[in-house]
């Protein structure tokens, strides 16, 4: 979630609210302290409270998961749940560090606070990511498609680059039941292309028609094969020179050189594709970054739950 | 005619059930989740397997070392949703009565059997065992260096904290000890001016006076004036010239154990232990002993012809005349060889006539001729039992007034006394020399560690024993003297004053019951339950 100026007002009465919490229970906590020689432990009654509200906390916290999967449900808007989420989560942190009187206790206790800050730190470093990420997402990928769907895209583009190169190259061009192409659909292919208008840009559906064939194309073909297929299809993994945006640049005025002008569009259109490949492969590293803190704040939170109640039942038990 | 792509075609770009596809970021998330999930509840699992030996996990830290052997085994100090501290705020809603005594409490007396504070006190005012005594603080942690809100949450009202019908006998309000305006009081001792309630007549002064001379221009007491063996452990050193006047300190005859005694051969060292132990802790110093700290100058000589001989100490007047006769009686019938002739004399006795009569009553009368002159010796002479002691019921001589004459030295018996009339019959039945009554804790209330002070000089404290000329004085130092240091650390011209602990527990127990040495009191020495070994470290029933 964006934290920003722009929107700061809609965080404002989280903030104060936590803020206004912890101050209160600071008081709270200071003064019970006053004349003893130890900090509050959990079993006062500051500090039982502060567990408590902090327990809550935690329970509310790892609710947004089922209110991420039962969207459809539609209890409250989610950027009001994201809201609640990270301030009431941070002001779990100092009403759970007061709850402990500032000791980590036994095996239990000690794993629990250990989960619960990594489960914060995870989350604060999520929160920190998405400050930034997100925009780098919008300026360097304008070619941005569903994250889930990038290998099927690279597929398709490696496909229709394929068409679109053996058309110019002169070799039969089968569709993808093995059959011979049609007239229609044998003569013209369907590629992403990335357009801008001002500030904005963005990945559009463009149709390209199979050109007639190219004399003296073979260098194209052996280049396609040898660099742009493997690449489109494979990104990364192929080890494609053309992975480097400046080597792909002079590659592809190297291939222009040894082509007939006639065949110039068409490199123009591969070029395009394998730009547009390496813009998914960044895409997938953000990806990456913008949701792997997730493979430790999830999992940990459910352990921190389970063993949460566990707690709670063994305080009460041996008070 | 021109290729118009169709909405399908467009459409078979993306698949139409993207969303139902889930990607490897979710894959791994989902999965590590349930691992997590299983971790935790297999980690819980394993700990319920485990039974008693799993519950320390639950610990939320380890118990004091002395309770180490229970250290996983909660149901020993725990009783399932009943709080340790009757005291807890969670006593209603665990549905206990509050204020009630807690089953827990049960458990540690199996072992700790501590008396009540104060007979007074109320019941919901008495905390529970473990309400004070707080474990799972660690290993090293004290569980009895109680805060002083322990103390104060009674003590800064405590006539709301008794029984209806009784009375405070100290402060009301007491809520520290280092300021004066927090209400601890002077010591009872002090702030009654109350007597030294000893019966052993002792002028410090004169002691501490270097040649034990009340004149200064007396004669002084040296070294030759005591005993070889003694010479030593009053300072002699081989070589230094036996007329060297002896300068006693205070260490002379108050010690921590007996090692400091520095005992010569066959005085000391010949001590009782139970009298003067080898390895006391060293908190409160050992008792005065005549045999340990006075007998070298105050021999309780008898018989001016052999000044070396001297009676027991700790005699009374009837058990020492006993002693006497009997010393007398063997010395002259070793003396005089007629009393071991064969009855040569009278072969057949003569009826009603006791051929040994003029003998016996011979002896008798020389034995109570030099038992006289040793009773006078003893009891009136200069050095001898007057020379410390009172008669029971010399209540001129044992009032206050009496010995304390101001500008003078104490100077023993007023000859008008009853006592001196009472040492012409010392035969009298029921003559009674007083026991010394020397208090061995002068402040039962308190603790008091010498040990942790041996490095101070004494006079820092005890200022006044210097010029102490009466029995009646108490010596002991005023709480501003202990404020200087135990009192909260305060910086003055660079210089850190203070800052030595002041909280309630530094000096007081709580279970003192009425055990002089403030300890757990005797309940507690004296369990109701003994165990094994094996007994001990298993739950209490």
């Amino acid at each position: 979630m964006l934290i920003r100026k722009s929107n700061f007002a809609e965080h404002y009465p989280w903030v104060l609210a936590s803020i206004i919490v912890f101050a209160m229970a600071l008081i709270w906590f200071v003064f019970a302290s006053l004349g003893h020689s130890e900090w509050p432990s959990g079993s006062s009654l500051p500090g039982f409270t502060f567990g408590v509200m902090g327990g809550f906390i935690c329970l509310f916290e790892f609710l947004i998961w089922p209110r991420k999967k039962l969207r459809s449900w539609r209890i409250g808007k989610v950027s009001t749940w994201m809201r609640a989420h990270i301030w009431l989560g941070l002001l779990a942190v100092p009403l759970l560090v007061l709850h402990t009187g500032f000791r980590w206790g036994g095996p239990l206790s000690t794993t629990l606070m250990v989960l619960f800050l990594v489960v914060i730190a995870s989350g604060v470093w999520g929160l920190v990511l998405q400050q930034f990420l997100p925009d780098k997402l919008l300026k360097e990928v304008p070619s941005e498609t569903i994250f889930s769907q990038i290998d099927y895209v690279s597929d398709l583009m490696a496909s229709e680059a394929s068409r679109l190169v053996k058309s110019v190259c002169n070799i039969k061009v089968d569709n993808d039941d093995g059959g011979e192409l049609s007239d229609d659909e044998g003569r013209h292919l369907v590629v992403g292309a990335v357009r801008s208008t001002g500030a904005i840009q963005g990945r559009v559906v463009v149709t390209a028609s199979l050109q007639e064939s190219v004399p003296d194309s073979k260098p194209l073909y052996d280049f396609f094969n040898e660099h742009i297929y493997g690449f489109l299809k494979n990104g990364e993994e192929a080890r494609s020179p053309l992975a480097k945006s400046i080597r792909a640049t002079v590659l592809f005025n190297s291939l222009r050189m040894k082509l007939s002008p006639r065949a110039h569009e068409v490199v123009a259109v591969l070029e395009d594709l394998c730009n547009q490949r390496r813009q998914m492969i960044l895409q997938s590293k953000i990806q990456f970054w913008l949701h792997s803190w997730l493979w430790v704040h999830l999992p940990l939170s459910v352990a921190l739950i389970v063993l949460m109640f566990v707690h709670v039942f063994v305080a009460m038990k041996y008070w | 005619m021109a290729f118009q792509e169709s909405g399908k075609q467009r459409a078979t770009r993306i698949q139409l059930d993207y969303y139902k596809k889930s990607t490897y970021l979710d894959r791994t998330k989902s999965t590590l989740a349930m691992l997590c999930l299983i971790a935790a509840v297999g980690w819980m699992a394993l700990v319920y397997a485990q039974g008693e030996k799993g519950q320390a996990v639950f610990s939320r830290g380890q118990v004091t070392k002395f309770h180490a052997a229970w250290n996983d085994n909660c149901a020993v100090c725990h009783s399932d949703f009943e709080p340790i501290s009757k005291n807890s705020f969670s006593m209603k809603w665990l549905g206990h009565e509050a204020g009630k005594n807690l089953s827990g409490d049960a458990r540690c007396e199996s072992c700790h059997v501590a008396p009540v504070h104060h007979s007074s006190q109320k019941l919901e005012s008495t905390p529970s065992c473990g309400g004070c005594h707080r474990e799972h603080r660690g290993l090293d942690a004290s569980i009895v260096r109680l805060s002083d809100s322990d103390c104060t949450s009674c003590h800064a009202n405590m006539e709301q904290h008794l029984v209806s019908g009784s009375t405070a006998k100290y402060a009301n309000k007491i809520t520290s000890f280092a300021n004066p305006a927090d209400g601890h009081p002077e010591f009872k001792l002090l702030a009654g001016k109350m007597s030294d309630p000893g019966t052993v007549k002792f002028n410090h002064k004169l002691h501490l006076t270097k040649g034990l001379s009340r004149d200064p221009k007396g004669k002084p007491w040296t070294f030759s004036d005591i005993p070889e063996p003694e010479r030593e452990r009053f300072g002699y050193k081989k070589g230094m010239d036996l007329k060297t006047a002896i300068a006693l300190d205070c260490k002379a005859c108050h010690n921590l154990e007996s090692a400091d005694a520095n005992p010569s051969p066959g005085t000391f060292a010949n001590m009782p232990k139970a009298v003067h132990s080898e390895r006391a802790k060293g908190g409160v110093y050992q008792p005065i002993v005549y045999d340990v700290h006075c007998k070298a100058c105050h021999p309780l000589s008898f018989d001016d012809s052999k000044k070396e001989l001297s009676v027991p100490h700790r005699y009374q007047p009837e058990e020492l005349r006993s002693y006497l006769e009997g010393f007398y009686s063997r010395q002259l019938m070793s003396e005089n060889k007629d009393f071991s002739k064969p009855r040569e004399v009278f072969p057949v006795p003569v009826p009603g006539k006791n051929p040994l009569a003029p003998i016996v009553e011979s002896v008798k009368k020389q034995v109570e001729a030099k038992v006289s002159v040793a009773m006078n010796n003893l009891f009136l002479g200069k050095k001898t039992c007057g020379e410390c002691h009172f008669e029971k019921g010399d209540t001129k001589s044992m009032n206050p007034g009496f010995t304390r004459i101001p500008g003078q030295i104490q100077t023993g018996l007023d000859p008008d006394s009853k006592a001196f009339q009472w040492l012409k019959d010392s035969r009298a039945p029921g003559k009674e020399i007083v026991w010394p009554s020397i208090p061995s804790l002068w402040m039962p209330h308190a603790k008091f560690d010498h040990s942790a002070h041996r490095f101070m000089d004494c006079a820092s404290c005890h200022a006044d024993a210097a010029n102490s000329i009466s029995k009646n004085d108490i010596l002991l130092p005023g709480i501003e003297n202990c404020r200087s240091c135990h009192a909260p650390a305060k910086f003055m011209s660079g210089v850190a004053k203070a800052g030595v602990n002041h909280d309630c527990v530094e000096c007081h127990n709580y279970h003192h019951g009425d055990q002089p040495f403030m300890g757990v009191g005797a309940a507690a020495w004296d369990p109701k339950i003994l165990r094994t070994i094996d007994q001990m470290q298993k739950p209490i029933p």
